[in-house]
């Protein structure tokens, strides 16, 4: 679907939710490319709520739709709704969250850039020393650049635990939730291995935020370092 | 009279116990340092640590004085042992410190207090909060406020709390100490910093004690989470959860949360007598747990900062700031923060 007509989805949006709900307001206004939608939700009995309203930012020529504050009660009629105006007949959810709209429009239009150093690792790295190493390591996965601002991430580890020989070998799998939080995480990531936290390259788990636009987890061991449902090669 | 940002005075003059020996230094000084004292010794990191026995006096404590101590953000406080306190004055010793933060508000010191409350200072005994028979009884200090405006009959809020124990304090010290003085060596707040000063400051003034903010060290937090780790409580039981901070900028924290059941099991796996703790078993458990972090994410948590700790019983902030999550075992806990808040301070 590569055009829409704009008006027929904002008309096609609000019929679709007030056909199955009578008090809630709709607002559209464009910024850009980008329609926004507001959104404020009430209940059979209330008045629709206008402090706590629902944002929905829409660029109507991509497959993608940004949301915000939106209660669970209200998902289904939502994303029923954009299903019915825009004419697809999935929406999934992408496991990538943010407070920085334009971060995420980075990752998901894949728009950030990434200085890619065509370098032959057998040659090059013997030479180079470990400083070195992990600046050109560092560089390769990152780039100089700016990145886009996420503030957390999240894996919810479901593997053997791997801590010592012969110690909680019954456990299995050892369940734990790992998350990273900073102003800015993946700035915080690529500074990992230069201050000798981590070793490099840094784990593919992190790295792959940004290639995978998602920054939610569900690690186990079938398919062992790699996050499941893993389609991308990097 | 010198008020350090921490909120509590510290006095210049120096008490019976402190003039033959050395200068207050303030405590908030990193403890463990090379100046930092313990009777005359460096501080001691004890290589193994008891496991204390649940004791009947813990069961007569008050259910509903224990629910004032729960589920509630306490800032601590170490405090040298109390010159010429009483027991049998706290009906005094509340007149005298309500009349004190009158006086303070009139002064306009403390303007965050609100101008139109009135504030009532009451001291209460907290029995049963002792580890051993020996321990000295805990007392709770609550100032209510009461607003013109409310409505006659309206229950008093309570605005600021805090309260003095000292749990399994070491026989060792109670005995050395003059029958002059009381020694509860742990102060626990919650409520506004003001209040916390006024307080601070009369008890230093009426006891002659001093107090210094409790710092909990990565080690000590390491150990409460290996002590408490395979303890049940009833009811809801949190994840065990481990935050470290990252040295990098711009600054990162990991949380590190790991399933109760599991986390029980490692360390059942690692723990030999059931008795005692060492500080070899705490160690390893720690090792294992980066171990298994570092095969998934490269990252040496050796490298970071433990700074937060939330088990079962109770959840511990490096900067002092704790919160006891369940009644049980609640004695025991206070009896290890005890412990610190001994060492924190400089004889």
């Amino acid at each position: 679907m590569n055009h829409i007509d704009v008006s027929e989805f904002k008309a096609r949006f609000k019929k679709t939710i007030h056909s199955v709900m009578k008090n809630v307001t709709i607002h559209f206004k464009d910024f850009g490319d980008g329609m926004w939608i507001r959104i404020a939700w009430g209940q059979t009995s209330m008045k629709p709520n206008q402090y706590r309203p629902t944002f929905v930012v829409y660029h109507t020529q991509t497959p993608y739709v940004f949301i915000t504050s939106l209660l669970n009660t209200f998902r289904p009629v939502l994303c029923q709704a954009l299903l019915s105006a825009a004419k697809y007949s999935q929406i999934q959810e992408m496991e990538l969250k943010s407070r920085c709209l334009d971060s995420l429009k980075d990752l998901v239009f894949k728009r950030f850039t990434q200085v890619s150093l065509s370098l032959d690792a057998r040659v090059t790295y013997e030479n180079l020393k470990e400083k070195e190493r992990i600046h050109h390591l560092t560089r390769e996965t990152f780039g100089d650049g700016p990145l886009p601002k996420l503030e957390n991430a999240s894996y919810k580890l479901e593997t053997t635990f791997k801590g010592e020989h012969g110690i909680a070998e019954k456990i299995e799998p050892f369940r734990c939730v790992v998350k990273f939080s900073s102003p800015n995480l993946l700035e915080s990531i690529r500074s990992l291995a230069p201050s000798g936290v981590a070793e490099a390259p840094i784990s593919s788990l992190l790295t792959c935020i940004p290639h995978r636009a998602r920054n939610m987890f569900k690690i186990s061991d079938k398919k062992p370092m790699q996050p499941t449902s893993s389609q991308a090669t990097n | 009279m010198q008020t350090p940002t921490d909120g509590v005075s510290t006095p210049q003059s120096t008490s019976v116990l402190r003039s033959s020996i050395a200068p207050y230094q303030n405590s908030r000084y990193p403890i463990g340092s090379l100046t930092s004292t313990r009777r005359r010794s460096s501080y001691r990191i004890p290589s193994k640590r008891k496991i204390p026995q649940s004791t009947p006096i813990q069961e007569t404590f008050d259910p509903q004085k224990a629910a004032l101590l729960l589920q509630k953000q306490w800032t601590l406080y170490s405090v040298t042992p109390m010159y010429d306190f009483s027991y049998t004055k706290l009906k005094e010793y509340s007149k005298h410190l309500s009349a004190t933060i009158v006086a303070e508000k009139q002064k306009g010191v403390a303007v965050d207090l609100g101008s139109d409350v009135a504030f009532k200072a009451n001291f209460s005994c907290l029995p049963g909060l002792k580890g051993k028979e020996s321990d000295p009884t805990a007392i709770l200090v609550q100032i209510t406020g009461k607003s013109p405006i409310s409505k006659p009959g309206t229950e008093e809020r309570i605005v600021w709390t805090g309260w003095f124990c000292g749990p399994y304090t070491e026989d060792e010290i109670l005995e050395v100490l003059p029958e002059t003085f009381t020694c509860l060596p742990l102060f626990l707040t919650n409520g506004s910093e003001s209040f916390t000063a006024i307080v601070g400051t009369w008890f230093q003034q009426a006891f002659d004690c001093c107090f210094g903010k409790l710092v909990i060290r990565s080690l000590d937090l390491r150990w409460l989470a290996a002590m408490w780790a395979g303890y049940e409580v009833q009811g809801h039981v949190p994840t065990t959860e481990l935050v470290f901070s990252v040295p990098v900028e711009p600054h990162m924290d990991i949380s590190f949360a790991i399933h109760p059941e599991d986390f029980k099991t490692l360390w059942n796996d690692i723990q030999k007598s059931k008795d005692e703790v060492t500080v070899e078993e705490v160690e390893h458990l720690f090792q294992c747990l980066y171990s298994h972090f570092f095969r998934h994410f490269k990252i040496h948590l050796s490298a970071t900062q433990l700074v937060k700790v939330t088990v079962a019983v109770a959840s511990a902030h490096c900067e002092g700031k704790v919160k006891f999550l369940s009644k049980d075992h609640l004695v025991r806990v206070l009896g290890f923060l005890t412990e610190i808040a001994v060492n924190n301070i400089q004889y």
